[in-house]
């Protein structure tokens, strides 16, 4: 392969890369000064930005609190045994139904039944919790 | 240069160090995204939040500064556009940790100083570069634009941003080539 333009050199900087550029790259001095330019330009282009010591001090203390409180949904146990009883109890619906019904058909009164609880439990926040990043937190 | 052990083991002295050395590439990244300053302050908190979670996937290859800011930039992108999913960010921070595994990346130049004298080489030659040069590279390079966003916002053609990106880069990498061969 030879040198590929500078706009895939700038693909591999953001993480787009692909095994033979990175294969020419390992292998041509020429490649390897253009990318360094574009790893060093994040620095270079903000070089004479302005830095208030009141944002540094705001950040450190942030930094300073435990990690994660902003970003991870925690479910309590509570949200989580309701959720099991749900599901459980809808399974448990499913099964009356299919078993009163009798031989007539008996699956397609499971899987509405099934669906139906899946439609609950994805649509209503507090039983979606399985659709989320669960922590148990610190 | 980056003493990893303290970085992965979340030293807050070293974490303020590093917080004061790279607050301008997390300014800048949010400031791309950030329209007041009150919504660019926001950013640099939750910024330097996400990259400290994230700190263990930078293994010391390649420059810190560099993944300083993808990491924050990625992260200031993401919550302008809303975007709460945590598996996108994930998948991001996944790119990112194997990008430092596949792919090539500059070495940590031998000392802080050897990089502060880089960093200011490459500011001073992008002073002197066309304006419009300066605008594509900025754009591309590290707004991340696709080449027609770019076009569209410098209202030329697809061809010309290629071109001033490719020839700015060149450019720079002339200047930079010589000023270390000038040192050494």
């Amino acid at each position: 392969m030879g040198c590929p333009e500078i706009d895939q050199l700038i693909d591999l900087f953001h993480g787009r890369g692909d095994r033979e550029l990175d294969d020419h790259v390992r292998t041509c001095p020429s490649c390897q000064a253009d990318l360094k330019v574009i790893f060093l330009l994040p620095s270079a282009m903000s070089f004479d930005v302005e830095v208030p010591e009141r944002l540094v001090a705001r950040v450190l203390d942030a930094l300073s609190k435990p990690v994660a409180e902003d970003d991870v949904e925690r479910v309590s146990v509570g949200q989580r045994l309701t959720t099991g009883v749900i599901g459980f109890t809808t399974m448990a619906a499913a099964l009356v139904v299919s078993g009163s019904a009798g031989a007539a058909v008996p699956m397609v009164f499971v899987l509405i039944s099934l669906g139906a609880g899946l439609a609950v439990g994805i649509s209503h926040p507090w039983f979606g919790c399985w659709n989320r990043d669960i922590s148990l937190g610190p | 240069m980056i003493d990893l052990a303290r970085l992965h083991s979340r030293d807050p002295l070293y974490l303020e160090k590093i917080v004061r050395r790279y607050m301008r590439e997390v300014i800048k990244a949010a400031k791309r995204v950030g329209r007041d300053p009150d919504e660019v302050d926001d950013l640099v908190q939750g910024a330097w939040v996400h990259i400290l979670k994230n700190l263990d996937s930078y293994q010391g290859r390649g420059l810190f500064g560099a993944w300083i800011y993808k990491v924050a930039f990625n992260h200031c992108r993401d919550v302008a556009r809303q975007q709460s999913k945590r598996s996108r960010r994930r998948e991001r921070m996944g790119q990112e940790a194997a990008l430092q595994d596949l792919c090539w990346t500059p070495p940590n130049p031998q000392s802080e100083l050897e990089l502060e004298q880089a960093i200011a080489s490459l500011h001073d030659a992008i002073s002197r570069l066309p304006q419009r040069q300066r605008e594509a590279i900025d754009l591309r390079c590290l707004g991340d634009h696709p080449l027609r966003e770019v076009a569209q916002t410098m209202e030329v053609l697809e061809s010309t941003v290629r071109s001033y990106v490719s020839r700015g880069i060149k450019n720079l990498s002339s200047y930079l080539t010589e000023q270390s061969d000038g040192l050494s």
